[in-house]
């Protein structure tokens, strides 16, 4: 059975058969299953009890130490020793990162706080066999190996320029560092979380408007390196905002794995024990609905049996004001300034609205304004329309206009090619994105349309007209579109605290 | 400090008492920290001291026995150990010896090592070997010096998950189940799934599977829940669904229902009250409007809405109070009475 | 009047040790000179009685003559808990202040001790249960960070090493505090372990064992909603008979026997009577260091250590921590030493300490300033404030006296 065919009906002993059955010489596919094995959401951990868990991840580390541990693994091997308590994974991490070929000097303090961890919590254990709890003259122990380990580390002497190099991707950094994340990804338009006050805030108004920092916990987590940290360093992060001003620009969140247990006042008691501080823009949440989208959003480590988690990762998000994600920070320990560091390149620059963050934009006024406000507002739109606003406009209008009385105009026939490349200049000032206006752009199209193939190809007199009328049409649309976008944010800086500044300037 | 005092209360003042390495004091009570009794409320003590200086401190224990060493040395540790190990004597004794030697135990791996063979050893008596277990479990208290013995212990104690006698076997799987030991609860789950090879009984299994919610035994709880061999077994499954949040509806069902034993109900309630306790709330308020509910889960009930009431649901109905009202009057139960007079307070009209 | 120097009502709680109080003339009217005025406790006799000191070393007297001058000046004295009285009810024990037959003023106070749990009147085993169980609020109160505190990952913050008293002292005056902002009239009371304690483990109070060792709770005993780690309830199965038996552990007067120096005092009552104290019991979740703290008889059980802590201070003048035979300082662990300040409430992680620190830093006290929010583990010695009067703890056991 291939690796990657393995799910939850799979059974753990032929988990294990499959696994052991990797070689050094594997393909590359083979390789690359194995990795995924280590992935906490990969489904063969799906309904398994952490126990089980356990074991299985043991033995794919266990296997790495015999095919060798490569950069694509180093992390997982890095992120037992840094925050991981089971002595069954450290000794089988010990053992696997001794097959790094590239041994690093950073790697020692992470060695060094495993043997704090495991001191009171070691056990025994027989690596050559699949749960191997069983005694043998070859037991081991996380100590034992960590020491061996800890040994090899010391007496190997990487170049000095080497070791800097691969710090950044096999030091403790590890991917703790900042991983920037493509923003191309659909942002989930439905979830809503309760808080720890139990009131109601949807994806959308939370994680929209302002960078966030999200943190994922659960109040059960019997891991104190994990979750009650994390939680623990996210009070001390927002300290660092309120320290620089900043925990009005920036929110945080911390998102419960555990919904139906966590409730908000595990969730408030939890979070306040460990020096969280809660504001309109800082909560503890737990999802009341489609937890699976923000589960597939985030690509979460987590996995379950029943409700309950079998084994979850260290993972925070910095979003940007659209709610995407920006950058991650997973599995190792994550750093206070560094996240912040990140969250702040999200921020606008100085140049924008600081200075006027204390009020909103005037634009909220004419929000739902009254009528006469509304047609001073389309008369304004339309001599915005007519009224060139830039310099690309002005040939855009150019174009337009050009062409339309192009006969009036006497002969030269390098206008006609210059006028062309000025429509589609303005078609492409008139592009709507993501956010612009669809319509206008539509007309625009159709109306330089009607004046090139109508007007000059058919010689219809009537195109002209009529082609800039459509043209003129969609440019006001645009204008239009824009001017109400504006109006909106400024509505929503509006609920904003003091200070907020425009994100979108 | 207590030089400044001196001076204020008129005394001769004195150089501040130097601190002297911990294992070297003397035997008699420095003049220094003498006056400075002398200037506190320990006046009398300081009088004392210097009438009848202290005992020689440093030496270990009280008076010993005549021909016996001083309990908390060497040698009485060793003499313990020795009694310990003697099968010849009386479990009493062995036991005494089992306790006193504790201590001395941490520092002489050999004694260690005699109390965990006392433990393994099936052919010992059980009592002795259940107080060779609570000697090791003391020990464990002294974290430092255990460590070097742990692995020892936790092999010995996973040696004899299986042993004949049933009594030894729960108390080990217990001490095992505490530590949140895999193997141990591994052995526990697959006596849930197959009785045939349970080490004891399911409600036992149950009760030690609670120490972790990572145990993964809420599947063996639920199916036990539905389908129990006995009432105790049910009980410990319920008992430890009560972490489980998927399972409010089954405590909602099981407090409604009348045909239940108070003392499920009260589990229930309890068990409502840490996964959904605005259930708990609502249900309490129908118990107690219900003129034939049991009187102790009334009790309970009333229980619930005076000392469990979130601050943000507000002030009890009228309808409610009115009714509790009567029922203080007429109940003929003295638990009823009692809490209903501590609800009537709480809310009071 | 100033009790324990404050006019809050809060703060009208005395021990056996020394409150420092004042009075003064605050209507002069009439009154042509200083006023003569007598200190005396409201007859009848109550539960609760005080005794009064002009100075810390005077005597101590049932009723205090003071002079009052007419300029509205202080004059200050002492107030303490009369040893063998202490209240059984808040503020149950009145001051009255008599100018002849006259009552200036009255003013209530409570002689609030540590009792031994086996001898709380009804109502005060009640008040307990009622602030306990409070605090646990089903698991998600304020008990939680006092679960957390005790676990694997902190046990060398408090275990097998000097700092073992003195950490678990500073553990239960937090604990303590944290009752005393729910009901400031509960004290927390104390299992004497060596002896048997038939009061204690009854449906009405801890809990009764039943069949399997889970504990059985009276239907309006508020326990029965005790909620640790998600789950609910209490699995405690003593082995022995705690109606006719004390656990088998060294009495007191072996324990106070064990030597007179702090070092081998400590290492030895650690195990026994404390560690034998916890394995008394054939299941539950008391044996443990990982989870004892689930139990809330743990908390009696460690008043219990302390008191004997105390005890043995007071039979051999341990409170002076510069006296080589107070404390053992020669740990070469942070926490430990007497100038080191003690995890969580120092909130340090990482290295030594635990990865995190629970609950912040130690509860106030309306009636004593010590030992402040980071305590140090010199802070926990002098309790009663016998050498320094800021280092009074505002705790005492009902069998220790003050000087």
């Amino acid at each position: 059975m291939p690796l990657g065919t393995c799910d939850q009906t799979t059974t753990e002993q032929e988990f294990a058969t499959h696994v052991q059955c990797v070689t050094a010489a594997e393909a590359t596919e083979a390789r690359a299953e194995l990795t995924a094995l280590l992935r906490e959401s990969h489904p063969v951990y799906r309904e398994r009890s952490a126990a089980a868990v356990v074991r299985m991840r043991g033995w794919v580390l266990l296997t790495l130490e015999r095919v060798g541990v490569t950069d694509d693994e180093l992390v997982y091997v890095l992120e037992e020793l840094d925050n991981g308590h089971d002595p069954y994974l450290m000794a089988a991490a010990a053992r696997a990162l001794r097959t790094y070929p590239t041994p690093q000097p950073s790697f020692l303090p992470i060695v060094r706080r495993a043997l704090d961890t495991i001191r009171y919590g070691d056990d025994e254990f027989t690596l050559q066999q699949y749960s191997g709890y069983a005694q043998s003259a070859q037991a081991t122990t996380a100590t034992r190996e960590l020491r061996a380990t800890q040994r090899w580390l010391k007496a190997c002497t990487p170049a000095r320029h080497s070791c800097c190099e691969s710090a950044s991707t096999a030091g403790s950094n590890a991917d703790s560092g900042a991983r920037e994340r493509a923003r191309a990804r659909h942002v989930p338009v439905q979830g809503a979380f309760e808080d720890q006050h139990r009131a109601r805030v949807e994806f959308s108004e939370f994680f929209r408007g302002k960078p966030s920092v999200v943190v994922f916990f659960y109040t059960r987590c019997d891991n104190p390196q994990k979750c009650s940290l994390t939680v623990t360093k996210l009070g001390r992060l927002q300290q660092l905002m309120r320290d620089r001003g900043l925990a009005h620009r920036i929110r945080t969140a911390a998102i419960t794995y555990d919904p139906a247990f966590d409730l908000p006042h595990r969730l408030r008691t939890y979070a306040q024990d460990r020096g969280v501080q809660f504001e309109a823009n800082h909560r503890v949440l737990r999802a009341t609905e489609h937890w699976d989208t923000l589960c597939n959003y985030f690509d979460l480590g987590v996995n379950f049996v029943g409700s309950i988690v079998n084994r979850h990762r260290i993972e925070l998000f910095v979003l940007d004001a659209d709610g995407r994600i920006a950058a991650s920070f997973e599995r190792l320990q994550w750093d206070e300034e560094e996240v912040l560091a990140q969250a702040m390149k999200l921020l606008p620059g100085p140049g924008d609205r600081g200075g006027d963050a204390d009020r909103p934009s005037t634009g909220t006024s004419g929000v739902g304004g009254s009528v006469s406000s509304a047609t001073v507002s389309t008369l304004a739109s339309l001599a915005a329309a007519f009224f060139p606003k830039c310099a690309m406009c002005w040939t855009a209008y150019l174009s337009v206009f050009g062409i339309a009385g192009l006969e009036r105009i006497p002969y030269a026939p390098w206008l006609l090619p210059l006028f062309i490349a000025l429509m589609i200049v303005n078609l492409a000032s008139l592009w709507p994105g993501q956010r612009g206006n669809v319509l206008a752009f539509a007309l625009a199209v159709a109306g330089a349309q009607v004046i090139l193939v109508l007007g000059i190809g058919c010689e219809i007199p009537i195109a002209a007209p009529v082609g800039l009328a459509l043209s003129t049409a969609g440019s006001f649309l645009a204008v239009k579109s824009r001017l109400a976008q504006r109006r909106e944010l400024a509505r929503q800086l509006a609920f904003a605290p003091a200070g907020a500044a425009d994100p979108h300037r | 400090m207590s030089s400044k005092r001196a001076r204020k209360s008129g005394g001769k003042a004195r150089t501040k008492s130097r601190a002297a390495p911990a294992r070297t004091s003397n035997a008699k009570a420095s003049t220094g920290y003498v006056a400075a009794l002398a200037a506190t409320p320990y006046v009398k003590q300081a009088n004392e001291l210097e009438r009848k200086p202290t005992k020689q401190s440093g030496r270990k224990g009280a008076a010993s026995r005549k021909g016996k060493p001083a309990y908390g040395t060497a040698a009485a540790y060793r003499q313990c150990a020795a009694t310990a190990r003697d099968t010849s004597k009386r479990p009493a004794q062995r036991i005494s010896a089992l306790r006193d030697m504790t201590p001395g135990m941490l520092d002489d791996a050999r004694q260690f090592a005699s109390v965990l063979d006392i433990l393994k050893n099936p052919n010992e008596p059980t009592v002795v070997r259940l107080a060779a277990l609570r000697s090791l479990e003391a020990a464990s208290f002294a974290v430092n010096r255990f460590d070097a013995y742990r692995n020892d212990y936790v092999q010995a104690l996973r040696s004899i998950t299986n042993d004949k006698d049933e009594e030894v076997r729960t108390r080990v799987l217990g001490a095992l189940a505490r530590m949140s030991d895999r193997p141990a609860q591994e052995l526990l789950l697959t006596g849930l799934k197959e009785p045939a090879k349970a080490l004891v009984p399911p409600e036992k299994a149950l009760q030690l599977l609670s120490y972790d919610v990572h145990a993964d035994a809420y599947a063996a709880a639920r199916d036990i829940a539905a389908k129990p061999p006995t009432k105790a077994a049910r009980r410990a499954a319920l008992r430890l669904l009560a972490a489980d949040a998927t399972s409010a509806p089954v405590f909602t069902k099981i407090l409604k229902d009348k045909s239940e034993t108070a003392a499920i109900r009260q589990l229930s309630a309890t068990a409502l009250h840490a996964i959904a306790p605005d259930q708990l709330q609502e249900q309490a308020r129908q118990i107690l409007l219900d003129a034939k509910e049991d009187d102790q889960v009334k009790a309970v009930s009333l229980t619930a809405l005076t000392d469990l009431r979130r601050a943000d649901q507000g002030d009890v109905d009228d309808r409610l109070y009115q009714h509790v009202n009567r029922m203080h009057g007429r109940s003929d139960s003295a638990l009823v009475k009692r809490s209903a007079k501590r609800f009537l307070k709480k809310y009071k009209r | 009047m100033l009790v324990n120097n404050s006019a809050s009502p809060n703060a009208r709680y005395v021990t056996w040790a020394q409150s420092p109080c004042s009075v003064r003339l605050t209507n002069t009217s009439g009154a042509t000179g200083p006023v003569q005025v007598t200190l005396r406790n409201k007859p009848p006799a109550s539960k609760g009685r005080v005794v009064f000191q002009q100075t810390r070393t005077s005597a101590r007297v049932a009723s205090l003559n003071l002079t009052l001058p007419l300029n509205g000046a202080s004059v200050t004295f002492f107030v303490s808990g009369a040893f063998g009285h202490a209240s059984t009810a808040d503020k149950d024990c009145i001051i009255q202040v008599m100018r002849g037959t006259q009552v200036l003023l009255e003013v209530p106070v409570m002689v609030r001790i540590r009792k031994n749990a086996n001898k709380l009147t009804v109502a005060e085993r009640n008040r307990f249960i009622a602030a306990f169980a409070t605090l646990n609020n089903r698991g998600t109160g304020r008990f939680t960070d006092f679960r957390d505190m005790h676990t694997d990952a902190s046990r060398s913050q408090g275990h097998d090493r000097p700092g073992f008293l003195p950490w678990h002292r500073a553990y239960l005056l937090d604990l303590e505090r944290e009752l005393q902002a729910i009901d400031p009239s509960v004290a927390l009371p104390y299992w004497r372990f060596d002896r048997p304690a038939p009061k204690v483990f009854t449906r009405d109070f801890l809990g009764a064992a039943g069949p399997g060792g889970e504990v059985q709770f009276s239907a309006n005993n508020q326990f029965q909603f005790w909620v640790t780690d998600g789950i609910p309830g209490i699995v405690r199965e003593p082995g022995f008979d705690t109606a006719t038996e004390g656990a088998n552990v060294l009495s007191e007067a072996q324990t106070l026997a064990l030597s007179s120096s702090y070092g081998p005092f400590r290492s030895s009552m650690e195990i026994n009577p404390h560690g034998w104290a916890h394995t008394s019991f054939d299941d539950g979740a008391i044996i443990s260091i990982n989870t004892a703290a689930r139990d809330p008889l743990f908390f009696l059980l460690h008043a219990n250590v302390d008191r004997l802590w105390a005890k043995w201070q007071r039979q051999f003048i341990r409170f002076l921590t510069t006296q080589p035979d107070t404390y053992d300082n020669s740990s070469t662990r942070a926490g430990h030493r007497l100038a080191d300040t003690m995890w969580p409430w120092n909130g340090i992680t990482g290295g030594t300490r635990p990865p995190t620190a629970p609950g912040g830093t130690l509860a106030g006290s309306n009636t004593v300033s010590a030992p402040g929010p980071q305590p140090f583990v010199r802070d926990m010695f002098d309790y009663q404030g016998g050498f320094s009067a800021t280092a009074r703890l505002g705790f005492d056991y009902d069998d220790v006296r003050f000087a």
